[in-house]
């Protein structure tokens, strides 16, 4: 699955993509939330989002609305932010997300949240 | 330093004689972090001086650590989910037919830091919301059962297993922002408490499903046959064993059936 990872950490953004090739996946990264529009806007047919929430130039919640109001299509956005407290979670899902990951957090969540926006599995 | 293996197998055989799950020389590996930290913990100076100590005086609150640090607790929420829409779509159902107007008993043998059955709850509320159900949970690991009754769990914790509508239905937040607990309203519906599955007291044909998932793999045959014994006084006749996906009873002398589910393996006590 194309998966973009959206951070403006390098470290995560290298982290999180060796774990998405060890999982089967094919990672993209942008370094931030205008980077990842320009890019989905460029042709690449995304099928899932990873999303920091605190980033330059454009923020996770500004690329969550720059998707509503544009109408990309990026398949489900997953946030991955050290942002944890409920009122934050909420507003994301508000906003378009479907899932949601708070730092740190280990290939298994990873695993299971994608599992979890990509499969009508109930359970 | 490098932990000899006479020490290792004085710890061992406690574990085994006070839980029943084996670490063989071949598994001594897995003991050593967990020794480690304990005696750390203890304020011994090394392994070897927390055996000393051990093999001069041993305090129940001595075997209670050796157990915490002998059992595996690894557990998550609605691990391998399959049991669980085996249990809503099917032996529910069953059960309702067999036992109406009963109030429902599942058991959550093992049931660790309670993962299992606060998925168990969850599943119910969603699915049969006005069944008339109790969970109990029961453990050996003093530790594990504390943090069962708390309902608390870390973040990461939470991410295993859990979406995200879940998280937010049925836990509240706590002020740490990286914690969350079960609302009072589903901790209330589940009961913990401390039961050796191989040599505790058990009631006689009183709960309708168990789930004993991952716990016999760890057990020799002997134990693995005692345990299977006491489940299948405790459960009434017609009632449902749940085991870990794989798990299997050849070679283990016990009275259950087979019964194959749409999507999922179970043991079944046979109606008298």
């Amino acid at each position: 699955m194309k998966v973009l990872i959206v951070d403006d950490s390098k470290m995560i953004l290298n982290v999180v993509s060796e774990m998405l090739k060890e999982l089967g996946h094919e990672p993209f990264k942008a370094e931030n939330g205008q980077i990842a529009v320009d890019f989905i806007k460029a042709g690449t047919a995304v099928e899932l989002v990873l999303l920091d929430w605190n980033m330059p130039v454009l923020d996770g919640p500004g690329f969550l609305q720059s998707v509503k109001d544009e109408g990309l299509t990026t398949g489900p956005i997953v946030m991955m932010t050290t942002e944890s407290k409920m009122e934050k979670i909420n507003k994301a899902m508000q906003l378009g997300a479907k899932e949601y990951i708070t730092k740190p957090f280990t290939k298994e969540v990873i695993e299971e949240k994608i599992k979890m926006v990509t499969s009508d599995e109930e359970f | 330093m490098a932990i000899a293996n006479k020490i290792f197998k004085f710890f061992a055989d406690i574990i085994f004689k006070e839980t029943g799950i084996v670490y063989s020389e071949g598994d001594y590996y897995r003991l050593e972090s967990r020794l480690n930290n304990l005696s750390a913990e203890l304020k011994f100076e090394s392994v070897e001086d927390m055996y000393n100590g051990f093999s001069s005086k041993m305090t129940p609150e001595m075997k209670s650590s050796l157990i915490d640090i002998g059992t595996n607790n690894e557990t998550f929420f609605f691990r391998d989910g399959r049991p669980f829409t085996a249990l809503v779509k099917q032996m529910i159902p069953e059960i309702i037919k067999k036992f109406p107007n009963e109030k429902i008993r599942i058991w959550s043998a093992a049931s660790s830091s309670g993962q299992e059955a606060y998925s168990i709850i969850m599943a119910l509320e969603e699915h049969h919301p006005n069944l008339n159900f109790e969970i109990i949970g029961t453990d050996i690991c003093e530790k594990a059962l504390a943090k069962a009754k708390s309902g608390h769990y870390t973040n990461l914790e939470c991410q295993r297993g859990l979406k995200i509508e879940r998280l937010l239905k049925y836990f509240d937040q706590n002020e740490d922002g990286n914690s969350w607990t079960v609302k009072n309203q589903f901790k209330e519906r589940v009961r913990f408490s401390k039961l050796n599955l191989y040599e505790g007291n058990f009631s006689f044909n009183y709960y309708h499903i168990c789930f004993l998932r991952n716990v016999l793999i760890y057990q020799n045959v002997e134990n693995r046959e005692k345990i299977l014994a006491n489940i299948y006084k405790s459960l009434k006749p017609g009632g449902y064993l749940v085991m870990g996906n794989g798990e299997s009873l050849t070679g283990v002398k016990n009275e259950f059936q087979i019964e194959k589910l749409e999507n999922y393996q179970v043991w079944i006590k046979p109606l008298a």
